[in-house]
């Protein structure tokens, strides 16, 4: 799937959270946006998911511009660019193996959404995702009452659910300690490598962007700053990212544990255009 | 700021706070002090010889039901079994349906969810509107139109419920976590779903609990509203009490049969409402079923949804089916057969235009010019209305729009635009009529004993053998300031103004403005000054008798609440008073009441006091069950006395409860002490009963309908405003 952002922007009042971005992906690839805070990584995402209208601009998806897409087709669209958030937005009281099936809801008539019928293909879908993710003993617990690295794998499970084309994450792991926030991000890393969808995730520290993704984008008030592989990133290009000065150094951004990451061939940079 | 300055800060500010709990205490014991004394003398009964005779009535009765015996009362509690079933019907039906409305409106009406702001911000002011809205006037409309039939309380009931529960159910809905919307809405589920999945399980609890409660006032509110002829058990007492000596048992029946199904409710619906709020930690799995592996999973998530599935289906049909039996009980089919809309319509015309006849006598061959027929409002012949002109014999009126009758003897003449002219003469035995050419219209009857012509609601032409006569409709309501008799009937506001501080008297007696006062409100037509008793009567028994209940219940309350009061007999003892008051209701207490003390605003306080100390003292003790108790040790911990302990350690904490509930039942005590105004005990409830049911003049009723619309509007904005403004300053002010 080709995705094609062009002189995507949008401004708050005056503000301008994000400012003419561009962007080009080509095949899948796991992809890192990072930037401080406010940079606007998350309105940059939420643009792409529709939750934030954008001020201008266009996102060409296999030559449609998903930013006039309405009513039905819009929530096509939604289901294809799966989003995972900070917070999980799971539903606290339902339980576990119904939040994974809400992903399909999209699929669902009215009628069948409001008398609670998922069908069987449903059930056992949501189970081989949460069984994937390592969470299936789970399944019939209230959400709310797991550990937010639980909640997040199935948020993961509901994206899958939905059978997106790609994935949208939030700053998954910012709310998550550091054991935890390496299960989901191999997690999403598994993902990209074993369906082969791309996965764009907003991260708010350099050395997790450096050890799971194949492409970091760089944000700074709005504006794109880099671009490119992990490896080309340089410490004065953080930098100039973070917006830091000479005492900047990336162990002030590190939140992750020190365990190597495991060698993985599908790894590679992705070359970078626009 | 100097210290001394701060010093003497702190002083300004500790008097200030002194004096304004000082005046808050004298406020309310002035309001409590002066109230008792005015309803008192306006009471029909004093307190203090009613007091002797309290005990009288319920005795009688008793002895009476002790006669009947054991079984006798049996047989007639299962007699009035029916008459019960009917008032829990009207309830339930009115919960259900109410439920519904203000599930929907709710959800529409409450920010976080996305409902655009022109239909949220109206729909706001509908549910206040329809929350506040007296039940007893719908009920009272709905039975003149319908007739006797439990439908008007139930669609009354069901009208406050809907404002009463939506307010409570967007309360619910602001406080909800808008981010599973989010998630939802991000895997591209409709607005629908989002509201389904991401909302109905978040408020699903507390809406339930808020409904259960809900169906327990409201079968309080059936059985009440049957007294006033909606059906039910309320009609039953009003029957028996009616009869008076010999139907004592039947009357002890229905008070046993109504104390124990509210007993039974509100047991139902406490265990209900525990049970919501307990319900958590599912799900575990065992060691075992993990054992057994992903298929055993599978059958076991596809079950849940199964029995998820089954319960989303048959709660919705089992409320259907309910309704659709309640339609059937309450005869609804043949309810709307047998309705009389017109009535409706002769109502709404008859309450915001009054009539001008225009009579002549074919025996004596005289005519005359009335308002509204009335003798005391007939024109004298020199004076007529400008319409009505006499030339000798002939008399000419005017109808408007290009209608005009004449008069001449027995000989009635109507020009009819685009009809024609229409002849009538008047014959011993029959009417001659000589009618256009042409299909006579729809509007137009000719008998030949009777002729009747209503072209449009304004105008209006009879004749009968013995007489014609001729309606002309105004707009507004006649005779509203002045009696037609008065010397000020017809003048300009600008007229009496300059008559009021004018020097020459138009009564000796008195000065101009006082006699223009007198006038407006001695006018036997609109009875101003009674309708302002009635009005202030009403507001008197809200007033006090909330206050009274708040202020009993109170130090009741420090009884009732075990970690004030060790002994456990005690608590117990008081915990069944607080049952006992709340459960006999405001329906038997008012009309024990109104027999011991008689009509007036003494015995409607009474009332309200003894329920609601019930009511106020449960929730009173609850809150005071929560209170923290560091903060009593903190205060206990400075050598503070037992009194000083409460009034600092525990008073801050249980005032903001205390305020908002007293403000919260003084607001719905309003619109009670109309109903039970209605039972009997006068004000404003007992005008508007009586009014409706001579239904002659209906703007009158509708005159007192508007103000009691806005005197229990005025009491709830007051409440709400008050409230607001307590609570918020709370931590700032305290009293
Ligand atoms: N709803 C909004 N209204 C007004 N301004 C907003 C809104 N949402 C975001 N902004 C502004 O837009 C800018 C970008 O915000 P954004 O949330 O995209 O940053 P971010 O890079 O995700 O930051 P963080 O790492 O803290 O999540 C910020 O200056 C923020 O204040
Ligand atoms: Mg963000």
């Amino acid at each position: 799937m080709l995705i094609k952002i062009e002189s995507l922007t949008k401004r708050f009042g005056t503000a301008t959270a994000v400012d003419a971005a561009e962007i080009r992906v080509e095949k899948p690839a796991m992809i890192g946006i990072i930037g401080r805070s406010g940079a606007g990584k998350s309105t940059l995402l939420r643009m792409i998911n529709r939750l934030t209208p954008a001020t201008s601009g266009r996102i060409l998806v296999d030559g449609t511009d998903v930013l006039t897409l309405k009513g039905a087709a819009l929530r096509r669209w939604r289901r294809d660019c799966a989003m995972i958030f900070q917070q999980f937005n799971l539903v606290p009281r339902l339980d576990v193996v119904t939040n994974v099936m809400l992903g399909r809801l999209n699929g669902h008539s009215a009628l069948a959404s409001a008398f609670n019928v998922f069908s069987e293909a449903d059930v056992r879908q949501a189970l081989a995702h949460l069984d994937r993710l390592g969470i299936a003993e789970h399944a019939l617990k209230r959400a709310e009452a797991l550990s937010g690295g639980q909640q997040q794998r199935v948020a993961i499970a509901r994206a899958l659910m939905q059978d997106p084309k790609f994935v949208l994450a939030d700053e998954p792991i910012a709310s998550l300690d550091p054991l935890n926030a390496q299960v989901v991000m191999d997690a999403l890393r598994r993902i990209h490598v074993e369906q082969g969808l791309s996965v764009i995730c907003n991260l708010h520290t350099l050395d997790t962007a450096r050890r799971y993704c194949d492409r970091v984008i760089g944000m700074r008030a709005g504006r794109i700053v880099f671009d490119g592989p992990a490896e080309l990133l340089t410490e004065a290009m953080a930098r100039e990212i973070y917006g830091a000065g000479a005492e900047f150094s990336e162990a002030t951004t590190s939140t992750s544990l020190a365990t190597p990451f495991p060698s993985e061939a599908g790894r590679r940079a992705v070359p970078v255009t626009g | 700021m100097t210290f001394a300055d701060l010093e003497s800060e702190i002083v300004r500010q500790t008097r200030r706070r002194q004096m304004y709990s000082g005046l808050a205490v004298l406020i309310v014991a002035a309001v409590l002090i002066a109230g008792f004394d005015v309803s008192n003398s306006m009471n029909s009964g004093s307190f203090w010889t009613g007091l002797g005779q309290f005990f009288d009535y319920p005795a009688g009765l008793l002895s009476e039901a002790w006669e009947t015996g054991l079984i006798g009362m049996a047989e007639l509690m299962w007699r009035f079994l029916p008459a019960l079933i009917e008032t829990l019907n009207i309830a339930v039906a009115a919960t259900l349906l109410g439920g519904l409305g203000a599930s929907v409106l709710s959800l529409a009406a409450t920010p976080n969810l996305g409902a655009p702001a022109w239909l949220r911000l109206p729909l706001r002011r509908v549910l206040d509107v329809m929350r506040a809205f007296p039940e007893l006037i719908i009920a009272l409309f709905l039975i003149f139109v319908l007739g006797t039939s439990p439908v008007p309380a139930m669609i009354a009931v069901a009208f406050h419920t809907v404002g009463a529960l939506g307010k409570l159910f967007s309360e619910v809905n602001e406080n909800i976590d808008v981010k599973p919307m989010e998630g939802l809405a991000s895997s591209g589920a409709s607005w629908f779903q989002r509201i389904r999945y991401g909302v109905i399980p978040q408020v699903a609890p507390n809406w339930l609990s808020y409904f259960l409660l809900r169906l327990e006032i409201n079968v309080r509110a059936s059985a009440i509203l049957g007294f006033v002829g909606a059906g039910g058990i309320g009609t039953e007492l009003r029957r028996t009490i009616g009869w008076g000596q010999g139907s004592g048992d039947e009357t002890i029946a229905l008070f046993v049969l109504l104390i124990v199904s509210i007993f039974l409710i509100d047991q139902l619906s406490s265990w209900g409402r525990a049970r919501l709020a307990g319900r958590q930690g599912q799900g575990e799995e065992t060691s075992a079923q993990t054992a057994h592996g992903h298929e055993n999973r599978v059958a076991r998530v596809r079950a849940m949804v199964r029995r998820r599935t089954a319960l989303t289906v048959l709660a919705p049909a089992l409320a259907l089916g309910y309704l659709a039996y309640a339609w059937v009980a309450f005869d609804v089919t043949g309810l709307i057969a047998s309705a009389r809309p017109e009535r409706a319509a002769i109502l709404a015309t008859d309450s915001v235009m009054y009539k001008t006849h225009v009579e002549e006598s074919l025996r004596t061959g005289e005519v005359e010019v009335a308002i509204e027929g009335e003798r005391t409002a007939t024109y004298a012949p020199d004076a007529l209305p400008d319409w009505v002109r006499v030339d000798g014999e002939t008399w000419d009126v005017d109808l408007g729009d290009g209608w005009r009758v004449t008069l001449d003897g027995p000989r009635m003449t109507v020009e009819a635009p685009g009809y024609g002219t229409i002849r009538v003469t008047a014959q011993e035995r029959e009417l001659l009529y000589d009618l256009p050419a042409g299909p006579q219209p729809d509007w137009l009857r000719t008998d030949p004993v009777k002729f009747d012509m209503r072209p449009e609601i304004g105008k209006r032409v009879q004749a009968s053998r013995a007489k014609f006569e001729i309606h002309r409709y105004h707009w507004g309501w006649e005779n509203f300031w002045f009696p037609f008799r008065s010397p000020l009937w017809g003048m300009s506001a600008g007229e009496v103004w300059s008559l009021a501080w004018s020097p020459d008297r138009l009564d000796p007696a008195m000065s101009n403005a006082a006699f223009i006062f007198d006038q407006v409100w001695t006018n036997p037509d609109w009875m101003h000054g009674e309708v302002f008793k009635a009005l202030l009567e009403t507001i008197m028994m809200a007033l006090l008798g909330t206050l009274v209940a708040a202020f009993v219940g109170l130090p009741l309350a420090f009884l009732a609440a075990a970690n004030f009061t060790p002994s456990l007999a005690l608590r117990f003892g008081v915990r069944r008073l607080f049952d006992l008051l709340r459960g006999i209701d405001m329906l038997i207490w008012s009309l024990i009441f109104i027999r011991a003390f008689g009509l007036g605003p003494l015995t409607g306080a009474l009332a309200i006091a003894f329920t609601d100390t019930g009511s106020l003292g449960k929730l009173f003790s609850e809150a005071l069950e929560n209170v923290d108790d560091k903060q009593i040790e903190g205060v206990h911990s400075t050598g503070a006395s037992q009194l000083q302990r409460y009034r600092f350690g525990v008073l801050p904490q249980i005032l903001p409860v205390f305020l908002s509930q007293a403000l919260y039942y003084l607001e719905s005590n309003t619109r009670s002490a109309t109903v039970i105004g209605a039972l009997g005990a006068g004000g404003i409830g007992l005008m508007l009963v009586e009014t409706m049911r001579t239904s002659r003049d209906w703007e009158n009723t509708l005159y007192i309908i508007v103000l009691t619309i806005l005197v229990v509007f005025a009491m709830d904005a007051l409440s709400g405003w008050l409230r607001r403004r307590l609570i918020q300053g709370h931590e700032a002010r305290e009293v």
